[in-house]
């Protein structure tokens, strides 16, 4: 995988092109909106642990990436009052920060969590579904900074609150049977 | 409220018994992700089982840090209902996650330590491992509250019952 710097390029786009749709300080690095929807769902869709939760992609704009859970019975965590177990929470804020940095970043990278923080600032109403808010507020050369955020009905109203750091590695690193795989409609 | 009762009844009978894997499945989260603990003398081991259910990164194929993170603070809670005699779940207030190595598709073991004991917070470090107990997948530490008001209320209101 280490020889790919060769003529022809993986992606179907040019490296660094500005593009309009993007202001702020990631402007003009980004893949096109349509291709990160694309290229999340599909990122989605491959991860079992994911799939095993249910967890969705609700939306995806310039700097926010949204991501849906709606409630199942084994998301339960304390069988007195029904809430939903912390653990269901962690996986969607890991998920929507691991996802936010997919789509902001210049080209297809897979970047393992360095750590992840999460509060736990009030409990969860039981049943109703939960949306995660997450961006990445600063890429460097080697680590993504990302933060996030949960909640059921108000977006001002959250029940989790997330930091994650998460590492670079090369592109290059991505087998490209994986890549195709997630740039396939 | 039947179910808050036999879910009382099992941590009380665990408490006699010293069989926590009862409770276990009555959290449908943790029985869902196949939560196992073993207990050596005074040392109790969690698990979890090797299930490609649990897996994040396709590539390599490793774990998912939320499987990883769920499954440790399902361990430290579980942890705190043995050792303090608790009769209710304690309420999470924060994690904070060190992902230290890959987890691979291996079982996921860990081991909880109480780190200093409060009168309504109790902060707990968590280490995960696979093959190794000195090469840990994870390290995290959390802080749990003790006792609610209301619960307690309503726990005196299902004895009373």
């Amino acid at each position: 995988m280490s020889k790919s710097k060769s003529s022809k390029s993986k992606t179907p786009f040019k490296r660094g092109r500005p593009s309009q749709e993007n202001s702020g300080q990631l402007a003009g690095r980004m893949l096109p909106l349509a291709l990160r929807q694309t290229i999340v769902k599909r990122f989605l869709m491959s991860l079992e642990h994911v799939q095993f939760l249910g967890i969705e992609l609700h939306t995806l704009d310039e700097t926010w990436v949204t991501l849906e859970v709606k409630h199942f019975k084994h998301h339960v965590g304390n069988p007195a009052t029904g809430v939903v177990h912390g653990g269901v929470l962690t996986t969607l804020l890991d998920t929507a920060c691991g996802v936010s940095v997919i789509s902001s970043l210049p080209e297809i990278e897979i970047c393992p969590t360095l750590d992840l923080r999460v509060d736990y600032v009030k409990a969860a109403e039981p049943e109703l579904t939960i949306f995660a808010d997450a961006c990445s507020y600063r890429i460097s050369r080697n680590i993504v900074f990302t933060r996030a955020f949960a909640y059921q009905t108000d977006r001002k109203d959250p029940v989790a609150h997330a930091v994650a750091a998460f590492m670079r590695i090369s592109p290059d690193a991505v087998p490209s049977e994986y890549r195709d795989y997630l740039l396939k409609c | 409220m039947v179910y808050n009762k036999s879910f009382l009844m099992a941590i009380e009978l665990a408490h006699q018994d010293l069989d926590y894997q009862a409770v276990i499945k009555h959290i449908p989260y943790m029985e869902a992700l196949g939560v196992e603990l073993r207990t050596f003398g005074r040392e109790v081991i969690f698990e979890l089982p090797k299930e490609s259910k649990h897996l994040g990164n396709p590539i390599l194929p490793a774990l998912h840090g939320g499987a990883i993170g769920g499954f440790m603070e399902a361990s430290a809670s579980l942890y705190l209902l043995m050792k303090l005699r608790l009769m209710y779940l304690p309420k999470i207030v924060d994690i904070s996650i060190d992902y230290l190595r890959v987890g691979r598709l291996l079982p996921l073991y860990a081991d909880c330590q109480v780190v200093r004991q409060g009168t309504r917070v109790v902060n707990v470090f968590i280490k995960s491992w696979q093959e190794r107990r000195d090469m840990p997948v994870a390290t995290a530490r959390t802080h749990f509250l003790l006792m609610d008001k209301e619960l307690e209320a309503d726990q005196t209101d299902l004895k009373s019952q």
